[in-house]
């Protein structure tokens, strides 16, 4: 078993197109919650207003238009948070790291936007064709295919959909395979691009979306905002990465996961709580040394209420010590990409001492009374952190980071 | 089942509630608000609302 860390990170969504935007919004407190500006108006309205869309990515520059042609958005999300935290590591391709290295991308809905397109040609212009693209465009492993492509990367490559727990799969899966010594290096995370108008109205049918903003364990939360985005990371050995001159960012410890069994969309705090004990039993660490849990705080009623009930019950008292909160209130619920968004959060809170705030916190709610840094990030330094995703379905993921100093 | 009946003692869950609601908006070609379904805990609630926002079509549409 071998201590893998963390030498690249990439992120793109509502609140930054790289880490350093992303990094100035978390530590800012700045939301990206925006009026939803993507749908064409003209084919159906939408009940609710907001979500945090990335705004100021302009495809063109960063890929050429016969590249573009195969990619679709959440694609696109997943090739440039790719390419900024394979720059970051700064790692040479060598034959044997291209033979070994693995992917393991997540992504929900994958680039349904594509599929959706063409339906809509089918069914409301009478055509009987859709573009011939459509397959490659729509499939879910499209991320992990594109990366592959650009480094020229053979080893194990695949996509993970576990809903909003998928790319925090996806990075536990791959530090798995570093850690055993399987892989030498992976590049794993999350993207996703669900502002298309079949993906908002099957959201407004959940009723769950908020009509305003996000507002995490506030009493008078009232759901969650959806967003887009990816994010990446780059894991390999420690020894490999000092050995090479890397700089280490973090260092990922733990990977716990557990399915709740118990209703398709209500979330058991007993499963969650089950993954949490699992990540820190796998990380070997004590709850003591946990100060910080970047949680999946949705800001739903249901969500916000079981964390919170998970957290007292995996943590005891140590619960009342730690903070925790929930940067979907600034970049939205990113679904597929949540899990890795938050990991890439994490890492930058271990690295910079800085734990981001959970925003629009307005009223204290019992049901929910856990220390959430409202509104205001915190200067502090801590040993190690969690990052939580529970999925729809029951299905949860909980990663572990630690810190590294003099990262 | 009572008018008086709860959802809860009905066992109609989270998911089940959804289903009912967009039966109704279907049926009765009406908008429900999010804030407004949960206040709705039984039968009798939710026959009210739906008169409620039936009125209100009937008014709107007779204006019209």
């Amino acid at each position: 078993m071998q201590r893998v860390v963390i030498t690249g990170v990439g992120a793109i969504c509502g609140i930054g197109r790289n880490q350093q935007e992303f990094l100035a919004a978390l530590e800012g407190g700045r939301s990206g919650i925006s009026p939803i500006d993507c749908i064409d108006p003209t084919r159906g309205e939408v009940r609710f207003k907001y979500a945090a869309q990335v705004r100021g990515f302009v495809p063109e520059e960063k890929f050429s238009a016969k590249e573009l042609a195969f990619m679709d958005r959440f694609a696109q999300f997943a090739l440039t948070a790719a390419g900024e935290a394979v720059a970051q590591s700064g790692i040479e391709w060598t034959p044997d790291l291209q033979e070994r290295t693995a992917i393991v991308t997540g992504s929900c809905l994958g680039g349904r936007a594509a599929e959706e397109a063409g339906y809509w040609e089918l069914f409301h212009h009478g055509r009987s064709r859709v573009h011939p693209l459509t397959i490659p465009l729509g499939m879910s492993n499209a991320g992990a295919s594109h990366i592959s492509m650009k480094y020229g990367i053979h080893g194990p490559a695949y996509t993970v959909s576990t809903a909003c727990a998928s790319s925090a799969h996806a990075i536990g899966q791959a530090f798995w395979m570093v850690r055993s010594g399987m892989a030498p290096m992976a590049i794993a995370g999350g993207s996703e691009a669900p502002l298309f108008l079949g993906s908002l109205k099957a959201w407004e049918a959940m009723r769950v979306i908020s009509k305003d903003t996000c507002r995490p364990f506030s009493a008078d939360r009232c759901g969650m905002i959806l967003g887009e985005g990816a994010a990446m990371l780059v894991m390999e050995p420690l020894e490999a990465a000092l050995a090479r001159g890397a700089r280490p960012l973090a260092e990922i410890v733990g990977f716990g996961m557990s399915a709740d069994a118990c209703h398709i969309t209500q979330p058991s705090s007993e499963g969650a709580a089950l993954a949490i004990r699992s990540a820190l039993r796998d990380a070997g660490l004590a709850p003591e040394q946990i100060g910080y849990i970047n949680a999946h705080g949705t800001g739903t009623e249901a969500n916000d209420r079981t964390e919170t009930a998970a957290i007292r019950s995996a943590f005891g008292s140590h619960a009342d010590r730690l903070a925790i909160s929930s940067t979907k209130s600034m970049h939205g619920h990113t679904l597929g990409a949540a899990g890795a968004l938050e990991a890439v959060a994490s890492v930058l809170a271990l690295q910079h001492g800085v734990l981001p705030p959970t925003m629009n916190y307005t009223t204290p709610d019992p049901a929910c009374d856990l220390d959430v840094i409202p509104n205001q990030a915190r200067r502090v330094s801590v040993e190690a952190c969690l990052s939580n995703s529970f999925a729809f379905g029951g299905l949860n993921a909980v990663l572990a980071f630690k810190a590294l100093p003099n990262a | 089942m009572r008018p008086e009946s709860t959802f809860e003692e009905l066992g109609i869950d989270s998911l089940d509630r959804l289903n009912i609601l967009f039966d109704l908006e279907s049926e009765f070609d009406i908008e429900i608000d999010d804030e407004e379904a949960k206040q709705v805990t039984n039968v009798r609630e939710m026959v009210a609302g739906i008169s409620h926002l039936l009125a209100a079509k009937e008014a709107a549409s007779s204006e019209g």
